[in-house]
């Protein structure tokens, strides 16, 4: 056997079992999911809950919200984690000080807690944000940070970068210290500035990791829920309203199950969509 | 005896013990759920007056919701549970989930002490599926402090709209951050519930009286949509209405940046422990009114989910929570909430302050909401009216001509 | 010397950002903690009270009393297994997708990320009935499954990443040295690829430790639940009781940060240079 094929043998042999498991349960999981929006409450075939959701303005809002909810969240996050990687990568001293405060405790408060807390601190009244603000001559006044569409979806992109940021950090930082030394002191010698050699060395070497952080922040974008719920509710009006809180409210509030099932069968299909064009990116550059 | 017949009756024996001594389980949720030393309290005393065991869970308000419906859809739950008299049990019982209490309520005594005006929250298909355990109704809240560093009277709170308008703007200095009527407008069921005292105090009303249509965009229902707004817009006299509801408005009161705001009785406490120095210094009226006195009811009821294997003992139980006596212990302990016993409500002594004569004076002349499995979604047109006008998105002409098509469309499923 | 000035100028701007960006970071966090050793007139006394007030232990000896400390030891016994299982399921596959060459990459791929592409309410209803008819409701092992296939798929992608980038030579080595694949795979891919794993360890515990809604709903008796389905009890009807919730979410951050900071000593450079010495 060639070694080709040899190799492919042993990679199915690693991969399909659990790939066999995790796509049955889907299946199995999201079967009745599929069959109930087809059907109506009765039970009869129907496409009026796809064409409900096709209907359905605060769904066309509710797409444009999620839209600059994952642009705001997804740059922040991985932004503010590639800064922090890169500093946290670079100094020695106080590094488990360093490292546990900033990767780890807004990833670690809970999102009920996170969502409640910077409720409270956006608060105009007494509200901590505000008071520190104007106590440091920042601002003047007092700002409505969630009394208006736009400053609400701000607020809450703010809070997600804040509760989210660590997860790009954790993986660049970690991505960052697999890098090989070796490879930096060969372009130094050469001449090469700092600035030269972020660009030719770091990032190419972090490629792969750049990706799937960059994938898997944009799909989790997507589907988080809890902060933006907790804050705002969706609102003022259906300012912060995303696809997902939609979703929810639809199934758990209205108790319109089909309807909630099917706009999550299109998102699904659009996030699968997003998936393989990043997948292609990435299989790409590893095919030898 | 033939012998089947009697391993029969042996079974049936040994299945009643067990039944018997089998445990339910109650969920609790709202504002009761804060409470839980005086629920093992009074659950403890039931295990040990009838050997049934009870496991009770406590769940925030929220989350409550989310759990018991998934709960209920997978024919899974508890055997007694709470249910907001806001819309909750018509819902649940329209899918089915909840067995009715027809025949066990009219089997009971206690069944005409209750509130008369509770039971239309309760009923689905001219069916009962709830026990209305407590209740109550919205107010104005107001506090004296600021009515006597403004000059005004502490006794004499506003009766009508021109007198809280004036009073409200007396009340407000916006340069400190110190406002007169707390506006709700959140995105959450306290503008609705404001809306609606707003409206009925207009001579207005919500839907037909067989919900089958809106009624609110009439000369009454705008001219309270206006109001409301404009107390926001116009007058000047309330914090950014947006962001806060009446539960904000409370704590804002509590320290003298907030005059006015729609309350009830489970404000008392809550007020007093944000700052004990307002004991004395706070009170209730009827809610300031355009054409005649309003106010909107809330409350929790007992249900029992029709998954329940044990609805005997869940019915016990729930008998036994809504007794004259467990009340009357409930009641002297914790001072609140108000009883859904009207014989509770004029016998207990810490009753008869006078706040609570008011809320009694107004309880019989609540409104309930309209006990639909679609009203959570007629609420949010409501709440996203009002915020579009808050909002200035939307004139308050525009923006009630909308929710009442949304509304229809709404009930015309 | 203009070298060294140089890099300490760097130093120095380098410390002072890190040394900004902390206190940014961790400025919502000192209010919690303030928050959770105040009584409630101060909690929301105007103008705020910043640092001086009298503390109080109120609030952690409130949700002492209420048994936190029992939630507290079942949240550890779900997030620890959720981890362990997550790294273990996703090590091999992973392993397949970074090193071997084989058709259908890429649908392979997006297969296993398909639990990733619906928000986690979607899952609910029909997972809660599956546990239900297999009878692991309310079982630790039964939430732990259901953790597994949106931890799994994380593992996967991101170990993935971290065994692309060890150098063939590494592997070769240790074949020529007469390593069976098991031995090749402890002694020199495992040890390199500590950062990545740690990295997942580290997600897929926060994963479970931080999750509601599925620990919720399937852990039914009281005695099983986690730490945050306590905690959302003091998010009421009529008030955030933010003295118990603060206290709660406080102690709650422990254990991911200790668990963090043993792992995050593995985040260390220099893993791979000393071993591909040629």
């Amino acid at each position: 056997m060639s070694k080709i094929a040899r190799e492919e043998k042993t990679a199915f042999r690693m991969i399909l079992p659990y790939l066999l498991i995790i796509v049955l349960l889907f299946i199995f999981l999201i079967g009745s999911n599929i069959y109930n929006s087809f059907t109506t409450e009765e039970g009869k075939f129907t496409l009026q809950n796809y064409s409900s959701v096709f209907t359905d303005p605060v769904v066309g809002r509710a797409i444009i919200n999620t839209g600059v909810w994952v642009l705001g969240s997804v740059i922040g996050q991985l932004l503010l984690g590639l800064l922090v990687a890169l500093l946290l990568n670079e100094s020695t001293r106080g590094q488990i000080i360093f490292r546990s405060i900033i990767l780890i405790l807004p990833w670690a408060t809970l999102d009920i807690v996170a969502g409640v807390m910077w409720k409270w601190m956006y608060n105009d009244m007494y509200g901590v944000l505000n008071d520190v603000l104007v106590k440091l001559h920042i601002i003047n006044d007092y700002i409505p940070w969630l009394g208006s569409e736009n400053m609400a979806m701000m607020s809450v992109i703010i809070a997600n970068i804040w509760k989210g940021f660590c997860l790009s950090g954790m993986f660049f930082l970690a991505g960052l210290q697999t890098i090989s030394p070796e490879l930096y002191e060969a372009a130094e010698i050469d001449g090469a500035n700092s600035f030269k050699r972020f660009w030719r060395i770091t990032i190419p070497q972090l490629k792969p990791v750049i990706m799937t952080t960059l994938m898997l922040t944009i799909i989790w974008t997507i589907n988080y829920f809890p902060l933006i719920y907790i804050m705002t509710g969706g609102g003022p009006g259906y300012g912060t309203e995303t696809v997902v809180t939609y979703i929810y409210k639809l199934g758990f509030r209205f108790l319109q199950f089909n309807k909630s099932a099917a706009l999550s069968n299109i998102l699904f299909i659009a996030i699968f969509a997003i998936a393989f064009v990043f997948l292609r990116n990435i299989t790409k550059e590893e095919a030898r | 005896m033939r012998k089947s017949t009697l391993l029969v009756l042996l079974m049936l024996v040994v299945l009643s013990f067990t039944a018997v001594s089998q445990v339910i389980n109650i969920w609790i949720g709202g504002q009761v759920a804060e409470l839980d030393e005086t629920w093992n309290m009074i659950v403890g005393k039931f295990e040990k007056e009838t050997g049934i065991k009870v496991e009770v869970q406590l769940f925030g308000f929220d989350i409550y919701y989310d759990k018991l419906l998934t709960a209920l859809q997978a024919g899974q739950g508890p055997d007694l549970a709470f249910a907001d008299l806001g819309g909750w049990v018509p819902t649940f019982a329209e899918k089915g989930w909840l067995a009715p209490m027809g025949s066990l309520l009219d089997s009971w005594d206690g069944t005409d002490e209750i509130w008369p005006n509770l039971w239309p929250t309760v009923l689905h298909n001219g069916e009962r599926y709830g026990l209305p355990w407590y209740t109550d109704c919205r107010l104005l809240l107001y506090n004296q402090t600021m009515f006597d560093q403004a000059g005004l009277d502490r006794n004499n709170p506003p009766e009508t709209w021109e007198e809280m308008v004036f009073q409200a703007v007396k009340l407000t200095d916006a340069s400190k951050r110190v406002f007169g009527y707390g506006v709700s407008g959140t995105k959450t069921e306290h503008t609705t519930l404001a809306y609606i005292i707003f409206l009925y105090g207009a001579g207005g009303q919500l839907l037909t009286d067989d919900y089958s249509a809106a009624a609110f965009n009439t000369p009454e229902g705008l001219r309270a949509l206006k109001f409301y707004t404009d107390l926001a817009l116009t007058y000047g006299v309330s914090p950014n209405a947006v962001t806060y509801n009446e539960d904000d408005y409370r704590n804002m009161m509590a320290q003298n940046r907030v005059a006015m705001a729609v309350g009830g009785p489970w404000s008392f406490p809550l007020i007093e422990t944000a700052n004990p120095a307002i004991v004395n210094n706070y009170s209730v009226s009827i809610h300031p009114y355009g054409a005649a006195p309003a106010s909107v009811l809330g409350g929790w009821a007992l249900v029992i989910p029709s998954a329940s294997k044990n609805k005997e003992n869940a019915w016990e139980l729930a008998k036994y929570l809504t007794s004259f006596d467990t009340w009357m212990t409930w009641i002297e302990a914790k001072g609140g909430p108000m009883p859904t016993r009207q014989d509770v409500c004029f016998a207990a002594p810490v009753l008869q302050d006078p706040k609570w004569k008011v809320i009694f004076d107004t309880f019989p002349h609540a409104v309930s909401r309209p006990p639909i499995p679609q009203y959570p979604q007629v609420s949010e047109q409501i709440q996203i009216m009002i915020q579009d006008v808050l909002l200035g998105k939307a004139t308050p002409e525009n923006a009630i001509k909308i929710a009442e098509a949304n509304v229809n469309a709404i009930l015309g499923k | 010397m203009k070298r060294s000035t140089k890099k300490r100028v760097k130093k120095t701007i380098i410390y002072s950002l890190l040394i900004f960006l902390s206190v940014v970071i961790a400025f919502p966090f000192v209010w919690l903690i303030l928050t959770a050793i105040k009584t409630y007139p101060d909690i929301y006394a105007y103008p705020i009270k910043y640092f001086i007030f009298e503390p109080t232990r109120e609030h952690f000896d409130r949700i002492a009393n209420m048994n936190f400390w029992t939630y507290f030891k079942n949240s550890i016994i779900v997030g620890t297994g959720t981890m362990f299982f997550s790294i273990l399921i996703g090590l091999f596959p992973a392993y397949a997708f970074a090193r071997y060459e084989f058709r259908y990459k890429r649908p392979l791929l997006a297969g296993v990320m398909v639990f990733q592409m619906l928000p986690l309410v979607v899952f609910l209803l029909p997972i809660f009935k599956a546990l239900n008819n297999f009878g692991i409701l309310n079982t630790y092992t039964g939430l732990i499954l259901s953790y597994l296939p949106f931890t799994t798929p994380i593992s996967i992608m991101f170990m993935r990443t971290f065994f692309l980038s060890i150098p063939e030579s590494l592997e070769e080595a240790a074949k020529i040295d007469g390593c069976t694949f098991g031995q090749a795979f402890r002694k020199v891919i495992l040890p390199i690829t500590l950062p990545g794993i740690a990295a997942v360890g580290v997600y897929a515990f926060l994963f479970s430790w931080s999750e509601l809604m599925y620990s919720m709903s399937i852990l039914t008796t009281k005695s099983k639940q986690t730490i945050p389905t306590f905690l959302q009890l003091f998010v009421g009807q009529y008030q955030t009781r933010w003295g118990p919730l603060f206290a709660g979410s406080i102690l709650a951050t422990i254990p991911p940060l200790i668990i963090f900071m043993i792992l995050q000593k593995f985040f260390i450079a220099g893993l791979v240079s000393g071993s591909v010495k040629e």
